[in-house]
């Protein structure tokens, strides 16, 4: 056992840990902070996603003790108390989801997802449009760049069309 | 897109799935997020060949091992286990529950097959345990497929492949799907002999072996109190569960409690009783400690069913004006030798069309692998790919357009039964979805359409699936600040069942819809039936229906105005109500669509991208235009995954899982538009719904087969179709494109 | 998962020392590693985890190409302004691999040092794999092997090495930096993986303890003209079955630079010589390109299920060559 300290939705937290314990099952089973899903355990699904340190990923591939005295953000920390986040609010009002159980990972990718365009992140879908795109960064996100960069979040119910229209509901907002 | 607060005319709006703030903030509490104090780790050891015996030597060893090892508190193997009991035969003949309860001796059935069971104080210490275990087996020779077992089954004079005990082989042919004895798997009618007609088409088609993946694993959290035992499970079946689990464990069901509030998708998984269930329940017992049960990825495909593999062979024969004059198709399929379960594949044929002329014939092999069960649209799936590819082969026989085709063919009445319909609005779907799709612009030839340097195709094929009513009570309760609960042990699996409740107990009870709740998910409430088959909106429906219309009937009767009853009067306004399956001798109730979806092929890398798709349904009453959207759109994407990626992998020489199954990703799916006929349909239930959960991927996997012969020629048969079968060799040099 | 000691290292030396006392591995985003050592198929006694050794700048070097540390992540790499604008075939190539959720954890070292796919390597339930077990046999060479290789297979092993990211770092001429316990080496990029051979355990030519602490690309003639292509099984998300990485120059009108690589054909990106060498001084067309395809997969050994990777690893060829041609 070892102790890991975390900023987990901007709290501090020490626990002590297996050292084999991956952020996704110290983040249920000890902290019980357990709107974050394990859906396969591989990085394979995206329903483990939370942001460490500013940038998504996996926390079922996440060894907690090597992000010791990491920030994390998990989708409990999306909304603001009792005001939802405004992707939080156009999951709802569009329909984006069905079982509910990866929309922890499709937020949590989401939300950071957009942090990536705003400051001119790429995706496979940008090469499409040429080297000042590739350059500069799309400064819209069309569909396809929204599909692509959220490829990585599995929704077995199939509610990805909805998902995309919340996603680029927000993104248009923020512009 | 917010709800009204206008109690007339609630069913029908998009209202906003009530637990939906809960599921975008993560507070909306699966079974696996329940935090029970004490709680224990379980983990599963599962065999790794597919036939013989364990060692009890081996058992043994690694037991010693495990109980070793840090943090282990018990170990539970078939050297061990306490006697589980067999399922009564009305469970276990008509359903995928296991004649053979686990644990119960040293044969193995399947890979997969539980072993054994670890339990420790710490997930990781529970894994490392159970990794620890080195077994050792007898092999015996295993049958591995449909086709092996049918040649030895010939060889040995023996295809009656029924007997008596636990553990069965060789093939038989069930009668009837499920305890639906009228979904007959064996039937024909018409002349005995197959008719000359002026087209024939007859072809082998093949689905393979599909997992439901819903993105929540199976879990369990099972404790005792005293002898009450109470299961937080991933269940859609608490009614059965608790009656399957008490069989097991030989304990009234009055002494279990079961609890599934919410469920992380299940697609026909998640129903009956899975054997890890069972074992959860008896470690709980003997470590007189709560025991937590998650299965893994793998173990979902082996634990929880899966949709078998079927050969189909099928044949039609049209006469000169296309209209069908035999239709026969015969399946070969699998299970397991621990359960029955046969994939009811012609199910569709025996009325879809017009044809005098009808075979239909389901054999079933039991083969040395994992017990199957229903997985979305059992039957229709695989059976609408071939019969729905046939009718567009039958088409280009005739040379008349695919859905002219189905238009001439069009029933007014359900051959199979000779009942009439309670609603059918099939015409409305193909000419609705063919306008909004442009499918009058269509050119015959295959190859015919292209676009910046890709082959382009359009398909369509019909959907159908069965409209089921059930019986189910329901429960009401109101307090003195008008409130009013209904609740049933249904579950929420993602099809929205607690929103469009809330709109029909609103609507019936007319009561402002801020004021009405509907809760599931516990077996102390009413009973209800498991959530699949699509009946759930019309079982449940149906009770919540009947509840809230008797509540407005009381309270109407009592003067209408809840803040002037007295207590006693209030205390009359809790009550429980039970409604009926559907009526004996009524008409048949069934949904219908039409699927039109665009193709595009790239010939050069074998890349096949569904571009676009239009779907119009006939499901009686659209409660909740939204949700049903959302749900159709989902059921086509599962239709498309089920086309172009699905196939569970496995080593042909040792029978284990090998590498990954593809499920559909955001970059696949197509851009929707959906439709729906929305005539509401009271012949099945006084909501005037019919089932919508599972036809959206109903007939998807044989539109995007057609549209891929429009566009490349190729007649596609045996799913899925991968690069393998679209790409064109280099040294064809025809049609050059190139352009991405 | 077995237990094991886990530190972070301060110092690359210090990183060495500690593998080499305890007999680990290095640590970085684990996206690789720590998913093998769930499924038991690496089990080391002592993970060092190297992710705050510094090692996450992307610099320009002296004779104008880039250094790059091998701390740096995927996600950081291929979003990075120089590699974008200078060498978009190695932005390209990563944004194709994995997710964003991956890319963002992964580094470009373990990249490097990523194991391969094949399943009965990841599976220890399949007991035959030299690569895992020395000596056990090969189930791929008669099972499924429609993932495998066509090129450098041996009797031992017929597995290929999953990275995107190798590909594109193939035909850009990278220089691995490597430090060890005898310090400092260099070793480009066509000398860092290995065939299998006799010993499929040994993916790559590095020594015992050895760190790879930065990747140095020279100058590229492919900034203008360059395309990753990738095919799979779906859209995203899913290793290729075929990849290239093509580069050309083109002045005058004829092609005056060509780098081909292929990925999912082979234990490394494959390139062959002849076939670039066929390119220079050739009119940009399609007739041209066909002619190296032809080339690139001479002496292709299909196993049972992966024969059509070959007529694919054609027609992909022209198509690179063809995009990347048309970039604007």
């Amino acid at each position: 056992m070892r102790d890991v300290t975390l900023t987990v939705n901007g709290e501090s937290r020490t626990v002590a840990a297996d050292v084999r314990s991956t952020l996704l099952d110290l983040l249920r089973e000890t902290l019980h902070l357990t709107g974050t899903k394990k859906g396969c355990d591989h990085g394979l699904c995206g329903a483990c996603t939370v942001s460490v340190d500013g940038e998504r990923v996996v926390s079922c591939l996440t060894l907690a003790a090597s992000v010791d005295g990491s920030d994390v953000l998990t989708v409990e920390g999306i909304a603001d108390g009792d005001q939802l986040h405004p992707l939080q609010q156009a999951f709802v009002d569009c329909d984006g989801f069905q079982c509910g159980f990866c929309t922890s990972g499709q937020i949590s990718s989401a939300h950071a997802m957009l942090h990536e365009h705003a400051r001119g992140d790429l995706s496979t879908a940008s090469f499409e449009a040429g080297r000042s795109t590739v350059c500069h960064g799309p400064k819209a996100l069309s569909d396809d760049e929204i599909r692509e960069r959220m490829a990585g979040n599995i929704c077995r119910c199939g509610a990805y069309a909805n998902i995309v229209e919340a996603i680029a509901g927000v993104a248009k907002d923020v512009k | 897109m917010t709800s009204t607060t206008d109690a007339a005319g609630i069913v029908g709006t998009p209202m906003n799935r009530v637990e939906g703030i809960e599921k975008v903030t993560g507070h909306a509490t699966y079974t696996a997020d329940v935090v029970v104090p004490g709680t224990t780790y379980a983990v599963l050891v599962q065999s790794e060949i597919p036939h013989g015996t364990v060692t009890a030597d081996s058992l043994r060893a690694s037991t010693e091992r495990a109980l070793a090892a840090p943090g282990v508190l018990h170990v539970l193997t078939p050297l061990n286990c306490p006697a589980l009991h067999a399922p009564p035969r009305q469970m276990s003949d008509d359903l995928p529950l296991e004649r053979r309860p686990p644990l119960s001796d040293l044969t193995v059935q399947h890979v997969g097959q539980h072993m054994a069971l670890v339990i420790a104080d710490t997930l990781e210490n529970a894994t490392a345990a159970a990794a620890s275990f080195e077994l050792d087996y007898e092999t015996a020779p295993p049958q591995l497929s449909a086709r092996e077992v049918l040649d030895d089954a010939a060889g040995a004079g023996d295809r009656d492949g029924e007997g008596d005990g636990a553990v069965r082989h060789g093939v038989y042919q069930p009668d009837h799907f499920v305890k639906l004895e009228d979904e007959k798997l064996q039937d024909s009618r018409g002349v005995a002999d197959e008719p000359t007609g002026a087209a024939r088409v007859s072809a082998t088609y093949t689905t393979p072996l599909n997992t439901h993946y819903p993105i929540e694993l199976s879990a369990t959290i099972a404790q005792w109190d005293d002898d009450v035992l109470t299961v937080h499970d991933t269940t859609r079946w608490i009614t059965g569960e608790r009656m399957a689990l008490a069989a097991y464990l030989g304990i009234p069901e009055a002494k279990i409690r079961i609890l599934s509030p919410l469920v992380g998708g299940a697609f026909g998984s998640k129903s009956f009783l899975w054997m890890h269930v069972a074992l959860c329940a008896v470690a709980a017992r003997e470590v007189g400690r709560p025991v937590k049960l998650v299965l893994t990825r793998d173990q979902m495909f082996s634990s929880t069913g899966h949709r078998p593999r079927t050969e189909q062979h099928l044949s039609l024969v049209a006469d000169e004006a296309a209209h069908i004059l035999s239709t026969e198709q015969h399946t070969l399929t699998e299970t397991s030798t621990v359960a029955h379960f046969c994939e009811p594949v012609g199910l569709s044929a025996r009325f879809l069309y017009d044809s005098p002329r009808l075979v239909v014939s389901h054999t079933v092999a039991r083969i040395n692998y994992p017990t199957p069960c229903f997985m979305r649209g059992p039957g229709e799936a695989p059976g609408l790919f071939a019969l729905e590819v046939a009718m567009d082969e039958l088409a280009y026989a005739s040379n008349v357009d695919p859905m002219e085709l189905r238009l001439r063919n069009d029933t007014d009445h359900d051959q199979a039964s000779g009942k009439a319909w309670s609603g059918k609005h099939l015409r409305e779907c193909y000419l609705q979805g063919a306008e909004r799709f442009g499918w009058g612009e269509r050119p015959m030839a295959p190859r015919s359409l292209h676009r910046d340097g890709l082959r382009v195709g359009w398909g369509m094929a019909t959907a159908t699936y069965p409209g089921r009513r059930m019986p189910a009570s329901c429960r009401v309760t109101t307090d003195t600040a008008g409130h009013v609960r209904f609740a049933s042990a249904t579950h929420e699996v993602g099809t929205g069942v607690r929103t469009v409740m809330t709109q029909v107990a609103a609507d019936a009870a007319g009561l402002d819809v801020a004021l009405v709740g509907f809760d599931s998910g516990d077996s102390l409430f009413p009973d209800a039936p498991y959530s699949g088959a699509s009946q759930t909106t019309a079982t449940v429906g149906s009770a919540v229906h009947q509840a809230a219309t008797e509540w407005r009937k009381r309270l109407d009767d009592m003067g209408g105005q809840l803040d002037q009853l007295t207590p006693g009067q209030l205390e009359t306004l809790n009550f429980t109500t039970t409604s009926e399956g559907a009526a004996e001798g009524g008409p048949m109730s069934q949904s219908f669509g039409a699927h039109f979806c665009e193709v595009t092929v790239d010939e050069g890398i074998g890349r096949v991208s569904v571009t676009r798709w239009v779907a119009m349904m006939d499901c009686g009453r659209v409660l909740n235009p939204k949700l049903a959207r959302n749900q159709v759109m989902g059921g086509i994407t599962f239709g498309l995954g089920m086309a172009l990626l699905e196939q569970v992998p496995y080593d042909a020489h040792t029978a284990q899982l090998i590498g990954e199954y593809y499920l559909p990703t955001h970059a696949d799916r197509p851009v929707f538009d959906i439709g729906f006929v929305d005539v509401p349909d009271y012949g099945l239930d006084p909501v005037g719904v019919r089932g919508i959960g599972e036809i959206g991927t109903c007939g998807v996997p044989a539109a995007i087969s057609n549209a891929i012969f429009h566009a490349t020629g190729k007649r596609l048969r045996n799913l899925p179709i991968t690069l393998e079968n679209l790409m064109k060799p280099f040294d064809d040099e025809s049609d050059p494109g190139g352009t991405p | 998962m077995k237990t094991f000691e886990f530190e972070h290292a301060t110092t690359v030396e210090g990183a060495v020392d500690r593998v080499i006392a305890t007999g680990g591995k290095y640590y970085a985003g684990g996206t690789n590693l720590l998913d093998l050592m769930k499924g038991g198929v690496e089990a080391p006694a002592a993970l060092v985890d190297v992710r705050r050794l510094g090692l996450r700048d992307v610099t320009v070097t002296e004779s104008g190409g880039v250094l790059i540390g091998s701390g740096v992540t995927n996600s950081a790499l291929a979003n990075h302004p120089l590699i974008r604008s200078q060498y978009p075939v190695l932005s390209q190539a990563i944004l194709s691999g994995a997710t964003t959720q991956l890319r963002n954890m992964a580094t470009v070292g373990g990249n490097l040092m990523q194991r391969t796919r094949c399943p009965y390597f990841m599976e220890t339930a399949f007991a035959q794999c030299n690569k895992r077990n020395p000596g056990s046999g090969c189930a791929a060479k008669d099972g499924f092997n429609r993932e495998h290789a066509l090129f450098g297979v041996s009797e031992s092993c017929v597995a290929i090495h999953p990275s995107d990211m190798a590909v594109a770092l193939a035909i850009l001429d990278a220089t691995v930096q490597v430090h060890g316990p005898d310090g400092r080496r260099d070793v480009p990029i066509a000398e860092f993986f290995r065939l299998p051979g006799d010993e499929p355990q040994r993916d790559n030519t590095l020594r015992a303890a050895e760190f790879i602490v930065g990747i140095e690309l020279p100058p590229s003639p492919f900034a203008e003209h360059s395309w990753y292509l990738k095919v799979r099984d779906r859209h995203s998300y899913a290793f290729a079955l075929v990849s290239v990485a093509a580069g050309l120059r083109v002045e005058d009108g004829v092609i005056s630079a060509a780098a081909v690589a292929l990925g999912g054909v082979a234990p490394m990106p494959w390139r062959v010589a002849e076939a670039e060498a066929g390119l220079i001084g050739q009119p940009p067309a399609d007739a041209v390109f066909r002619t190296a395809a032809e080339r690139i997969m001479v002496g292709a050994q299909p196993l049972g299920q992966n024969g059509f990777k070959v007529d694919l690893g054609k027609h992909s060829v022209v198509r690179a060559l063809s995009t990347a041609l048309r970039v604007t």
